[in-house]
């Protein structure tokens, strides 16, 4: 159970969130325009970084805000958006 | 003596009205309206309606009476028609439960994981509750706090706050 | 008497009666169970896990791993069962009845015994090796009778339990002199203290001492200090289980004395900074028969001397590698035991130490080991012999043999914190390591022996070398782990110690090798010629000792297990017999609502009959309701649906069809476009996937767009009135409306009905004539009694899930959680004609145009007509060519008995279901196969033309 620090309620239990996942995943501005390779890889490919890992929490439970962290995903050291 | 000593009862004259819209807005109403528009992030502030709270960056609750309900709601829907806002009744989406006693936190520290330590006069937040979620207000530290649920949760969540309170009989 | 006459910190005043295998005992306010019966001089407790040897006890805490016994009943709760407790930690009660496990009919006389004889053939591992001739099931009811210890309750406790949160600025784990210091330190500089210690009273290790030493003094008395008191929030009797991410810790309190009625209590508390000050455990030596009762750790030994006294034994051996033992060996003969000899594996013991035992007529037999303990139910002897030439052999009689291997420090909650301990050969044991978290050790966990301020001197002795000996020797007890064991692992090559610790068991009990690990890396080392810090330790996880699921599940039990949600219609609902099941998102729904002594399946049938037919009521409240304002709602309308919706009407509704980015369905419904604001429904299980879906959208992609989006889902409920009676009930009911000519399908008008304040839409998800009337949820209640009284002319029918599940397929009507899986499109279900591809985008239609670009064959929904009209096929069957056949062509989504149609009728996912209307395929379910015949997925009212008069 990690402990989440949300910018507006402060640290709060995991359970109080969603995880919204790699936050450097883009959905592309013209997708009748991409590629099909890049269709697919937007859509199923994610980043799976072993280290520092940029990502969207929704806190569900809470403030129903989206905001980013970073989480060391060996660690799970949490750095919140502010700090970088 | 079995249990923590607490009062629980619901709230049954609590109106509520939404409102979302910009931090600039809400300043622009603040001048505008009747009460104020608290800025500080988590808090509720008095007014002559009832306590107004800002939950998130862009959402307020107007706390009133249930007499009082289509009036705040008209009157801010006035206010904010040429503006980017939203207001909607949501007196009837919740249900309000107020815990009161001496020493409410040994009840509170069973239905939340938020920190109590945060929870000072005044201030409101939302976060897990009874399983669910609940808005709570914090009217006195320790010895008065009333608490907003969905009202689908309702019945489920007088049941555990009676049974983690350590009333008899509701264990099976 | 093995009850001494002075002594202890037991109350003589206070005597308890308990029971033990049916037979009566006394013991004291303050005893153990274990020190009790030690008391009343019971030495066997149990049997072992495998072997069925006789066990005794072996601790006087937390670590014991022999002596388990099962409670059968307290006074308070006589039907009371509790598994795996420890008889060293249980505190003694009145009226407390427990008995041996592992053991019939008893653990002297016990059947199980033969194991003993049958040892060659069960050494580690041995199930992977046997067991294998003709099918499991034949072995798998012996081996779970045989398998494991205690016996798991039937019926559920009386007891109740509570999950509390925490938060504080430290956390200190143990109330022995360390960490009474470090928690006085920290609350005296201002931060707040949690101190949890798993004893009845603070003191540590210092209870096991001899009463009057001035160090115990001092730490009296700062615990009782007042002042210090109130800074500190002491928890005894709790147990820290586990260290978890950011400084989580789970602690498991009994008793709470703040509580009464509360048995056990689980915190869950978060700390900025935790100190771990658990202690060290000592640990045994590994000699052949180190486990007959009657061999005991040499501290735990002192510790029924001084805490309890209680004398475990009259004549003792002494057997120890290390300074501290000799602690022990002073406070026994001061109390009168015999001590028969101290061998000290050490080649040149403290010369004050051997001097203070010759002042006492304690002999010490340096450079000597113990090869062998030797008795039947009980130990008589022990062969000792000089590690110069184990060949020659004395034999010393005893009935309690002490040994000390040295001492583990407790890292358990370090190295859950997800640091790795490491090897300090100075103490011959490992310790804490770099801190990944924010936490510190200190005291005994930390490797800082302090045994009666003598410095701590220790020769590693991992196992007694034996001369060829016969038998077993033990590394971990609970599972009948030997030596030997590691050498047939070693030898199969499982050198890794994670591989070794699988394969022989070692470490996996209920004590989770807190005595036994050390042993078995120390062992394995000297195997492969290696160093204990190259063998490394095994990754200690959750809990510490055994958590009960009473204590995981608090308060959540019973009826409370599940946060059910209600809906205004719910207390009429139960008043009027409704079947009640849980339904999605939590609801607990009508699933039918059976007349006096009616069928299931007759009272579903029933309702149906009665909506397409009469009118029928039905509560959709559940159903997700979202308000949307802001100038960009049409826009962001248009990317979520597959269809268009910038141009709908104010006052009019629009089905709409939501995708995944993957183009498969996410849900589907109807929104409105009001006055000021538009109004999404969504179905029920979806509904916070949904909101959760459009906000992801609005706060991370789309942050340009103007929309707020506010969920109503509860402060609206939902009456629908269906069937072609549907319009006359609400006009008896009293409605300010024009309901006939201008009142097209899918408009929602403002109305007074039956006087309550209300918008009524004409949305169908029957397929009949039908009108959702949604009114403020504190009126609800009162207006569908009306609309009940109203209806009563016209047999208005309370409609269940189920019956409303009988329309929807009857009329062919896609759900997108069960026609939908990761595969369907819209066009495979039919949908084709919601999705507007000529739209520049929407949320999967990237994905679409894929799929239309590929000529692969895909499933698409169509409708069953099973030949069996007394058969309704099972959900899930798979369809088939022929029976037989392995060539699984699609599935059944949906099966139901249509009261409409009198006969079973189905949907499913076939694949190129469209081509092959017409065809016969086969239904196989898990009882029976079917023939059926494929048809367009619409049963009934294929135009629509019932929902739209």
């Amino acid at each position: 159970m990690l402990l989440i620090p949300c910018p507006f309620c402060g640290e709060r239990e995991e359970d109080e969130f969603v995880f919204g996942g790699d936050a450097k995943r883009e959905r592309p501005t013209d997708p009748t325009s991409t590629s099909t390779e890049q269709w697919v890889d937007y859509v199923y490919n994610s980043n799976n970084t072993k280290g520092e890992s940029l990502e969207w929490w929704w806190h569900a439970q809470g403030c129903t805000k989206w905001f980013r962290i970073t989480r060391n995903t060996v660690t799970h050291a949490i750095t919140p958006e502010s700090d970088r | 003596m079995n249990g923590y000593r607490v009062n629980i009862r619901r709230l049954d004259d609590v109106a509520l009205v939404n409102l979302r819209c910009s931090q600039d807005t809400a300043a622009q109403l603040t001048r505008k309206l009747p009460f104020e528009l608290p800025t500080a992030p988590m808090r509720a502030s008095e007014s002559t309606e009832g306590l107004v709270a800002r939950l998130a960056p862009d959402q307020w609750w107007i706390r009133t009476t249930l007499d009082r309900e289509q009036a705040v709601f008209s009157s801010l829907k006035d206010s904010t028609v040429n503006e980017f806002a939203a207001v909607t009744i949501i007196s009837d989406h919740f249900q309000g439960f107020e815990i009161a006693g001496d020493n409410i936190d040994p009840v509170l520290a069973q239905a939340t994981s938020v920190n109590l330590n945060t929870l000072n006069d005044g201030s409101v937040t939302r976060g897990k509750f009874a399983r669910s979620g609940g808005t709570i207000f914090v009217i006195e530290q320790s010895k008065r706090v009333q608490v907003f649920v969905e009202s689908s949760y309702a019945d489920y969540i007088e049941a555990y706050l009676a049974s983690i309170a350590g009333a008899t009989g509701s264990r099976d | 008497m093995t009850r001494l006459q002075h002594g202890g910190s037991i109350d003589r005043d206070q005597p308890l009666e308990f029971t033990f295998n049916g037979k009566r005992y006394q013991g004291y306010a303050g005893d153990t169970l274990a020190s009790a019966l030690l008391a009343n001089g019971v030495r066997l407790i149990g049997r072992s896990f495998k072997y069925h040897r006789p066990r005794g006890i072996v601790t006087a805490g937390g670590e014991e791993t022999n002596a388990l016994v099962q409670i059968n009943g307290t006074a308070d709760d006589p039907g009371f069962s509790e598994p795996n407790v420890r008889a060293t930690t249980l505190k003694l009660t009145h009226g407390l009845d427990v008995s041996s496990v592992n053991c019939w009919p008893n653990p002297n006389l016990d059947v199980g015994a033969i194991n003993s004889l049958l040892s060659p053939l069960l050494p580690a591992g041995f199930y992977y090796k046997t067991f294998m001739a003709g099918p499991w099931d034949r072995y798998a009811g012996a081996i779970r009778r045989a398998a494991g210890l205690g016996r798991v309750p039937k019926v559920p406790a009386k007891k109740r339990y509570e999950r509390r949160y925490a938060h504080t600025d430290v956390l200190v784990i143990g109330a022995g002199p360390a960490g009474l210091r470090a928690a006085l330190e920290a609350a005296k500089s201002g931060a707040s203290v949690m101190l949890v210690d798993d004893q009845e009273t603070p003191g540590g290790h210092l209870l096991d001492v001899k009463s009057g030493d001035g160090n115990h003094a001092a730490i009296q008395a700062l615990a009782a200090d007042p002042q210090t008191a109130d800074l500190i929030n002491y928890v005894p009797r709790t147990t820290a289980t586990g260290y978890y991410d950011h400084n989580l810790v789970v602690a498991v309190q009994r008793q709470p004395d703040d509580a009464p009625w509360i048995y056990e209590r689980l915190w869950h508390v978060r700390a900025r900074e935790v100190i771990l000050a658990t202690g060290a455990v000592e640990r045994p030596l590994v000699f052949v028969n180190n486990d007959r009762p009657g061999v005991m750790l040499a501290s735990a030994a002192r510790t029924y001397v001084n805490r309890y006294a209680v004398a475990p034994g009259q004549r003792a051996v002494f057997f120890t590698n290390n300074s501290s033992a000799y602690g022990a060996v002073f406070d026994l003969a001061d109390a009168g035991i015999t001590i028969g000899a101290v061998i000290d594996a050490r080649p040149e013991p403290e010369q004050d130490l051997i001097a203070a035992c010759r002042t006492r007529g304690i002999s010490v037999y340096p450079n000597s080991v113990v090869i062998k303990a030797t008795g039947k139910k009980q130990v008589a002897h022990a062969t000792i012999a000089s590690r110069s030439d184990l060949t020659r052999t004395r034999d010393e009689a005893c009935d309690l043999l002490c040994m000390s291997g040295g001492w583990n420090p407790l890292v358990h909650l370090h190295s859950h914190s997800g640091a790795k301990p490491v090897y300090d050969e100075r103490i011959a044991a490992f310790v804490p390591g770099e801190s990944v978290q924010n936490e510190r050790s200190v005291g005994a966990c930390n490797g800082d022996f302090d045994f009666d301020t003598e410095t701590f001197d220790i020769d590693a002795l991992w196992e007694v070398g034996h001369n060829g000996t016969t038998g077993k020797a033990f590394v971990d007890y609970q599972n009948d782990v030997t030596t030997a064991d590691i050498d047939l692992a070693l030898r199969e090559n499982f050198q890794s110690i994670e591989h070794v610790k699988r394969y022989t068991t070692a470490g996996m009990a209920t004590d989770q090798g807190k005595m036994g690990n050390a042993n078995v890396i120390g062992v394995v080392a000297q195997r492969l010629a290696q160093r204990p810090d190259d063998i490394g330790t095994t990754t200690y996880r959750p809990p510490f000792t055994p958590v009960s699921f009473g204590a995981l599940g608090g308060a959540d039990r019973g009826a409370l297990i599940l946060p059910t949600r209600n809906t205004p219609i719910t207390p009429w609902n139960l008043e009027h017999g409704a079947s009640m099941n849980e339904a999605g998102a939590n609801f607990r729904r009508p699933f039918w609502f059976p007349n006096p002594g009616e069928s299931d399946a007759s009272a579903i049938a029933r309702a149906a009959i009665a909506v397409r037919n009469g009118a029928g009521i039905y509560d959709a409240t559940p159903l997700g309701k979202f308000e949307l304002h802001g100038p960009d709602v049409p826009q962001l309308l248009n990317l979520l649906y597959t269809n268009r919706f910038d141009d709908l009407k104010v006052g009019h509704g629009r089905f709409g069809l939501m995708l995944r980015e993957d183009g498969r369905l996410l849900d589907d419904g109807v929104t409105f476009r009001m006055e000021d604001h538009w109004l999404m429904t969504c179905g029920t299980g979806a509904a916070s996937g949904v909101l959760m879906h459009i906000e992801r959208l609005l706060q991370t992609e789309l942050t340009h767009l103007k929309v707020y989006v506010v969920n109503v889902t509860s402060q609206w409920a939902n009456i629908c009135v269906c069937g072609p009676q549907s319009r006359a009930v609400l006009q008896s009911a009293g409605v300010d409306i024009d309901l006939s000519g201008d009142f097209k399908f899918m408009q929602m008008k403002s109305a007074n009905v039956a006087g309550v304040a209300a918008r009524v839409a004409r949305v169908s998800y029957t397929g009949e004539l039908s009108f959702e009337i949604n009114a403020r949820r504190r009126d609800a209640l009162a207006l569908w009694e009306a609309l009940i009284a109203a209806g009563k002319p016209f047999d208005i029918t309370p409609v269940g899930s189920e019956t409303s599940a009988v329309l929807r397929i009857e009329k062919g009507f896609i759900s997108a959680g069960t026609e939908g899986d990761n595969i369907t499109n819209p066009f495979d279900a039919g949908l084709g004609w919601i999705v507007d591809m000529d739209k520049p985008d929407f949320i999967g239609k990237r994905t679409l145009m894929r799929d239309l670009e590929h000529d692969i064959p895909r499933q698409h929904v169509v409708g069953l007509l099973p030949e069996d009209p007394e058969f309704v096929v099972a959900e899930g069957s798979a369809l088939l060519p022929r029976e037989g056949s392995r060539d699984f062509q699609g599935h059944v989504t949906a099966s139901c008995y249509s009261p409409t149609l009198d006969r079973p009728i189905a949907l499913a996912l076939l694949k190129n279901g469209k081509q092959r209307h017409g065809e016969e395929i086969v239904v196989s379910g898990l009882d029976r196969s079917i023939k059926a015949e494929v048809t367009k997925p619409v049963f009934y009212d294929p135009k629509g033309t019932r929902m739209r008069s």
